[in-house]
């Protein structure tokens, strides 16, 4: 008994870290990267140690950090839309390119732009703290770690399985070698114009996919005063219709996310980072099916 | 050696090259399954992945190496691709190009992989980082494309001498055998916006690139079995 246990425990001890590694696409926000009630959030980004339910579980001085808090307040936010709570990034946003081949422009005023990326890019730009939120428990904060690792090392409390700068996105408002966002799409195989971009003349509008919808495909529309999701399958014929970061990833983890059988890195992509999509048409996703997200848009998987 | 029986050459290497590669693909029918599939078991090269993405090899939406096209196969170092020296230009006197690793067509993309010089499993970003493959190709080009069809060069369009890549259709190019305009047989056109170029046609500044001929997607308009969108006579009127 005593060499089984002997067997037992430090097979349990080195099992832990995999543990706190746990992560499920698509099982929601709790225990997902962008869980920040979690108690290493505290210490790794600068959250106040009163804040802290590390320190202080089930403080009545503060208690546990809100969930939502870092992304969203419900009180002074920093925009109406989203209430959102992130310190904006003070980067302009463009990329090294004018141009797709295409010859849709890529766009300059991201920062400007009503669409939701920019708030994305408040933290994955790396310039602004995880932390850095306008308001929570009655002040404004400041936090410590950025996306771009700066100040931070790598923990398991993010469950991103590596240094935090592998999810920075934008460093220096640069965007170049990233795909295009804030443009349009060629929905329903027509041309869209989506914040004042056109989709260009010479975009082969036949290889995308009609309504990306069907796949879990998030998109956007607008309505010239702003940005609303296009939500639902219902027949959409406005030709304003144009992607964000959230048309392929789930900030939430939501019942769209897939679990990454690759290696479950959470990348909170509304499909998986391999495969080749024989099987998105027929949405048939089980475990182990192949949903790969690049052909829910582009349709070289189709035989045509 | 004369310069048709050169040209006849270079043309037998480009139309015979694509049927080894892309043995046991369908013709047209997508992606999937083809010779670029890199989903395909047999392009899996690194250790640990048990999966990549079929269009991983090549494109990556984060992290690419260059935004056009979001390439991410890994571009050989300083490379120039020169045509041979001993035929600087075509028998129309159209100067024969150098590419050079700044030249933005995308045939410099597709020669990172089918010059034989890198890897095609050398990748700038897949699952978190930089990878490093092994395959290698089975042409070695390595900088040197001479005997093979020109690319980066100007196409008459419309029955004009045009501009592209610092390149203009020579004196003496018989125009009349040209097809004004190739994309109704299937050519994808390029044009030259001052340095940049994009898919399209302009009035005296459209070229042709490796993908005017060829379509690495096999896609619908792709004819046999040759990765090939255009045959001969969608450009040349004989």
């Amino acid at each position: 008994m005593k060499k089984l246990i002997s067997i037992l425990v430090p097979v349990a001890v080195l099992a832990l870290p995999l543990l706190a590694l746990a992560y499920t696409g698509g099982a929601g926000l709790f225990d997902s990267p962008h869980d920040f009630m979690k108690p290493g959030h505290a210490a790794e980004f600068g959250v106040p140690t009163d804040l802290s339910p590390a320190t202080a579980p089930n403080s009545t001085n503060a208690g546990a950090i809100g969930i939502c808090t870092f992304c969203h307040t419900p009180h002074r936010g920093l925009t109406s839309q989203l209430t959102w709570n992130h310190t904006l990034s003070a980067n302009d946003f463009s990329w090294n390119d004018t141009t797709t081949i295409g010859g849709t422009t890529l766009p300059t005023n991201l920062k400007t732009w009503s669409g939701p990326s920019k708030l994305c890019l408040s933290c994955h730009d790396g310039s602004v703290a995880i932390g850095d939120i306008a308001w929570y428990y009655r002040a404004a904060r400041t936090g410590g770690a950025k996306l771009s690792g700066v100040g931070a090392t790598e923990t398991d409390f993010l469950n991103i399985g590596g240094d935090l700068d592998k999810y920075n996105v934008g460093q220096g408002g640069d965007l170049g070698g990233t795909h295009p966002v804030g443009v349009p799409y060629p929905f329903n195989g027509s041309a869209s114009t989506y914040n004042s971009i056109s989709t260009g003349t010479y975009v082969e509008k036949s290889q995308f996919v009609a309504d990306p919808r069907a796949s879990g495909i998030r998109l956007f529309r607008d309505t010239g005063s702003g940005v609303t999701a296009l939500t639902g399958g219902a027949a959409y014929a406005s030709a304003d219709v144009g992607i964000e970061c959230s048309s392929c990833h789930d900030p939430h983890n939501g019942s769209t996310v897939k679990p990454d059988l690759l290696n479950d890195r959470p990348l909170l992509l509304r499909g998986t980072a391999w495969g080749d999509g024989a099987g998105v048409g027929n949405e048939t996703y089980a475990a182990g099916t192949d949903d790969y997200i690049c052909v829910k848009c582009h349709k070289m998987n189709v035989i045509p | 050696m004369g310069s048709p029986l050169l040209l006849f050459l270079g043309l037998c290497v480009i139309a015979f090259w694509p049927v080894v590669l892309s043995a046991g693909s369908t013709p047209a029918s997508g992606l999937v399954g083809s010779v670029h599939d890199f989903n395909h078991e047999k392009w899996r090269p690194y250790d640990g992945v048990t999966a990549i993405g079929a269009c991983a090899i090549c494109h990556t939406p984060h992290r690419a190496s260059r935004t056009r096209l979001l390439w991410n196969h890994t571009l050989p170092p300083g490379d120039t691709f020169v045509f041979s020296p001993e035929e600087p230009a075509t028998n129309g006197g159209t100067p024969l190009p150098t590419i050079s690793p700044s030249y933005r067509g995308p045939t410099s993309m597709c020669l990172s992989c089918h010059d034989g010089s890198v890897a095609i499993g050398d990748i700038n970003w897949y699952d978190s980082k930089a990878w490093t493959g092994s395959s290698a190709i089975i042409k070695k080009t390595q900088g040197r494309i001479g005997y093979h069809h020109p690319v980066a060069v100007p196409y008459p369009f419309q029955g004009m001498r045009n501009s592209y890549n610092r390149v203009t259709t020579g004196l003496n190019v018989d125009i009349s055998k040209f097809v004004p305009d190739p994309k109704a047989g299937g050519a994808r056109l390029f044009r030259d916006l001052g340095g940049d170029i994009v898919a399209g046609t302009a009035i005296g500044a459209s070229g042709i690139e490796c993908s005017s001929c060829h379509d690495p997607h096999n896609g619908p308009a792709v004819k046999e079995d040759k990765l090939l969108r255009a045959r001969c006579e969608a450009c040349h009127i004989q």
